[in-house]
């Protein structure tokens, strides 16, 4: 934990030096921009040509379209305060990585997040499972409304936590369970468009469909454990 | 066919689910020519184009539904696909190629403008299809593995699924759209300030620097509520610029520093926004390298899957992943003969390197705008491009060719790495839609590859109807200036075609160079049809050309953006650098939304963000954005309101 906190100090202390490095400096043209402005602003008595370029110049502060201006300066960074910057950053990365790695170890959380997504993808099986059942007899707004209260807390609680599983169980099993687990919540959403539509037969069929893609997250979930 | 009959009094359809079908394609296609004309038309007159798939999916919704009496969200769905993947090519097209035209009007470049045209049509096709060969696979990565809100896709979600949603969200979301109209017709005196700001920062005497400026936009609202707490780092990019970095350099940076500060619109125009470009950048390539195992195994997935025969049709949910390669690759050598044969002095070496490096950035753009309309439904396309076009004229010019030759080249090139970018992003937009409403990937995949060939076709043949219209026919209809202009352009062409030959090579303007020919007064580039973007664009062209480019901010941008990207904290990089590139105002607008989706899932719950906020969020978009829309028409074919 001080290792992540440590980290994130020295790459922000380190990226906002850097930026500071990178912006310190104000292109020549800014520069002439802002001279002619002041001097302009700054004269007491102006002819009609100056009040002309006064009024171009306040114009063009209103403008807002213009990409940007370009100058060749490779001398308007001062390279070994951005230099010194970076390091300050990578070192911070270094401390979070360290960190990231300790806590990933043995960490409570973690393992009270995957409690609490493999419940929730249990759950949803189960419940799915049970509306494609019954839906080859429910009238098309009932599916709707089952879709919306029953489902829904659940596919929230496991997408939120999925960061636990690839804390878990690395890469490869948090795609093979995420796949599974999206192309299962995209039937379900299938599924509620048809039933809105009053399409029950292909209802039935996308709920059908979810169920065995939720369950195969869940196998893979399992079997990852 | 399918056939009605009841369940418990409830009308039941028994039968197959329409989807893709053909009148879904070709009402997709009418409104996707007609939403592109109008929009590339207000484009050219305004300066700015504008996201048609709300436009497209409540259009559609009153056409197939209303008119033709067909019955499926999901074949709406394919149809604001279709339409907006038309629509791609206006916001693609609008910012690039009228810049040849524009640029055609200075002397020495007035054969910019003689560009061969089906080339350039290709170009755009061929950018298309590799822009969406490249995004395709990272569907799964983004919307299926990382999540990533695609507030856009939402609103447009939430359109669609509307016949189904209750009486009490259609009110939600019809009540915020009307309210979000009514609000932006208000503030905005019926369109005539169309970017309407509030002074809050002046209101409490704080000093300029800070840009305490907000937006008055309903939109901006509802996009930073959609985005929700993932949206704050983008706030923060906005914040380390006008509340940290700022106050330190007015405090102890050099004099002109010190003054330039007091004009944050200067201080973004010279400073942050080549920052956040750069920093866009860094992080994009970061972020490429740490996703580098998540793409892996994404596409090990997409192969697994379509080799499954377990017969529940996931194989056949994603396109094949060597399909996309193919397009790539052939769409990468259509590039390398159309940058061939794009200019006479072209060699095959730098064609290759042009269409090697335009085809590699749009892999990296792709990632980057991808991920940023993914988090904020903001696109950096202006920025992606720029950096495009300075690479592609930087290969062309040290390779010896004339100036005109190298715009020609690389804006033929730029151009489809432009438009594959503005397909990128709304194709992803459309597939996080997709997703929400259970469509199957690869079917919404096709419909975008069906539109998108349409649009350039349209748009560019448009920007000719439109760069000749009130051209003078005869000698007497022809004013002073123009006979000036066209005896410019003859000497410059004949210039140009001996410069070509290699009669010479210095570029130096002749005699008629210095007459100004920029009196023209019709086509793209006048009063008419100013194509504010584009001549941005040109302005800036003529600097890369003169060898003007802020390398030194980009490169060290680019290393604090892959220094955050390779942190591990998730994709801030990116927002951060996008926080720097937009203006503090829309930022400030935008974190007022994230606050107040934060505020609601801790005081009210997630189940009321989502079941009442998000359908009032999609609301507040599509008002303004249809307003917005109808607007730019009235003002663009100039029709008198009564009331106004």
């Amino acid at each position: 934990m001080q290792n992540k906190i440590l980290g994130q100090s020295l790459l922000w202390i380190g990226f906002v030096s850097g930026a500071l490095a990178t912006v310190w400096q104000a292109p020549e043209k800014g520069v002439e921009f802002v001279k002619e402005l002041s001097d302009l602003k700054n004269q007491s008595q102006r002819t009609q040509e100056e009040n002309d370029k006064l009024n171009k110049l306040l114009f063009e502060i209103g403008d807002l379209s213009q990409i940007e201006i370009k100058q060749d300066g490779w001398h308007l960074v001062n390279w070994t305060w951005y230099g010194c910057s970076a390091i300050v950053g990578i070192v911070g990365i270094v401390f979070i990585r360290i960190g990231s790695a300790e806590s990933s170890k043995k960490s409570e959380k973690t393992e009270a997040g995957l409690a609490e997504i493999t419940t929730s993808l249990h759950q949803l099986v189960h419940k799915v499972g049970q509306l494609a059942k019954e839906s080859n007899y429910l009238p098309p707004s009932k599916i709707l409304s089952r879709i919306d209260e029953d489902l829904g807390d659940d596919f929230r609680i496991f997408a939120d936590g999925r960061d636990s599983l690839a804390a878990e169980f690395g890469l490869a099993v948090f795609a093979d369970v995420m796949s599974n687990f999206s192309s299962g919540e995209r039937s379900v959403n299938r599924a509620w468009c048809a039933a809105a539509d009053g399409y029950v037969d292909e209802a039935e069929t996308c709920l059908q469909r979810a169920e065995k893609m939720l369950h195969r997250a869940y196998q893979d979930l399992s079997s990852a454990k | 066919m399918s056939s009605e009959t009841r369940r418990e009094g409830e009308l039941v359809r028994l039968g197959p689910y329409p989807e893709f079908t053909w009148p879904a394609i070709l009402v997709g296609w009418a409104l996707g020519v007609l939403i592109a004309v109008s929009i590339s038309y207000a484009a050219l007159k305004l300066g700015f184009a504008i996201e048609g798939s709300e436009l497209a999916a409540i259009l559609g919704w009153g056409i197939l539904r209303g008119v033709m009496r067909r019955t499926s969200i999901l074949e709406n769905n394919i149809n604001q696909t279709v339409a907006s993947a038309v629509n791609g090519a206006s916001s693609g097209i609008m910012f690039s190629v009228p810049a040849l035209f524009i640029l055609s009007r200075k002397p020495e470049l007035a054969s910019v403008a003689d560009f061969n045209v089906p080339l350039m049509l290709f170009a755009c096709i061929a950018g298309a299809f590799i822009g969406l060969a490249f995004v395709i696979p990272l569907r799964k990565q983004m919307i299926d593995f990382q999540r990533l809100p695609y507030p856009g896709g939402i609103a447009v979600a939430t359109i669609l699924k509307s016949p189904g949603a209750g009486i009490q969200k259609s009110i939600l979301l019809f009540g915020a759209a009307i309210f979000s109209a009514v609000t932006y017709l208000l503030i905005t005196n019926a369109g005539s300030d169309e970017h309407v700001q509030y002074h809050v920062g002046e209101l409490l005497g704080l000093p300029p620097r800070y840009n305490l400026i907000f937006f008055g936009s309903m939109m901006t609202i509802g996009v930073g509520f959609l985005s929700g707490k993932g949206g704050f780092w983008f706030g923060a990019g906005g914040f380390i610029c006008y509340w940290l970095l700022t106050p330190i350099i007015a405090t102890a940076g050099t004099l002109d520093m010190q003054s330039l500060v007091e004009i944050p619109s200067k201080m973004r125009s010279y400073i942050y926004k080549p920052t956040g470009i750069g920093m866009l950048i860094g992080a994009a390539i970061g972020g490429i390298i740490m996703a580098l195992p998540l793409i892996r195994s994404a596409i090990s997935s997409m192969n697994r899957a379509s080799k499954d025969k377990s017969g529940d049709g996931a194989g056949q949910d994603e396109m094949p992943i060597w399909l996309l390669a193919t397009a790539v690759g052939l769409g990468a050598i259509l590039l390398v003969f159309l940058a061939y044969y794009s200019v006479t002095n072209m060699s095959l070496t730098t064609a290759i390197l042009m269409a090697g490096l335009g085809t590699l950035w749009i892999w990296i753009a792709g990632v980057i705008v991808a991920e940023c309309i993914g988090r904020t439904n903001w696109s950096p396309l202006s920025g992606m491009t720029l950096i495009a076009i300075t690479i592609l004229i930087v290969i062309a010019i040290n390779t010896g060719m004339g100036k005109a030759e190298t715009i020609v080249s690389s804006l033929i090139v730029g151009a489809a790495v432009c438009l594959a970018i503005s397909q990128a992003s709304d194709m992803m937009l459309d597939l996080k839609s997709g997703y929400l409403v259970g469509a199957v990937p690869r079917r919404q995949q096709i419909a975008q590859f069906i539109g998108a060939w349409l649009g350039p076709c349209v748009v560019i043949g448009l920007m000719f109807v439109l760069e000749n219209a009130g051209k003078p026919t005869s000698e007497k209809d022809t004013n002073p200036s123009m006979v000036v202009a066209q005896k410019a352009n003859h000497n410059d062409q004949s210039e140009n075609t001996a410069e070509e030959g290699g009669l010479a090579g210095s570029g130096e303007s002749n005699t008629n160079s210095q007459i100004n020919i920029e009196e023209k007064n019709y086509g793209i580039g006048s009063d008419q049809f100013p194509a504010a973007q584009a001549s941005a664009l040109a302005s800036v062209i003529e600097g890369i050309v003169d060898g003007n480019v802020p390398a030194y901010r980009y490169t060290a941008a680019a290393i604090l953006g892959l220094l955050l990207a390779t942190s591990g904290l998730g994709g801030i990089g990116v927002m951060i650098a996008l926080g720097f590139y937009m203006p503090f105002d829309i930022v400030l607008t935008y974190t007022i939304g994230c606050t107040l989706r934060i505020f609601c899932n801790h005081t009210l719950g997630k189940r009321w963000s989502e079941e009442v906020g998000i359908p009032i969020a999609a609301g507040l978009i599509v008002g303004e954005a249809l307003v917005g829309v109808g607007i730019a028409m009235q003002r663009a074919f100039d029709i008198q309101l009564p009331w106004v």
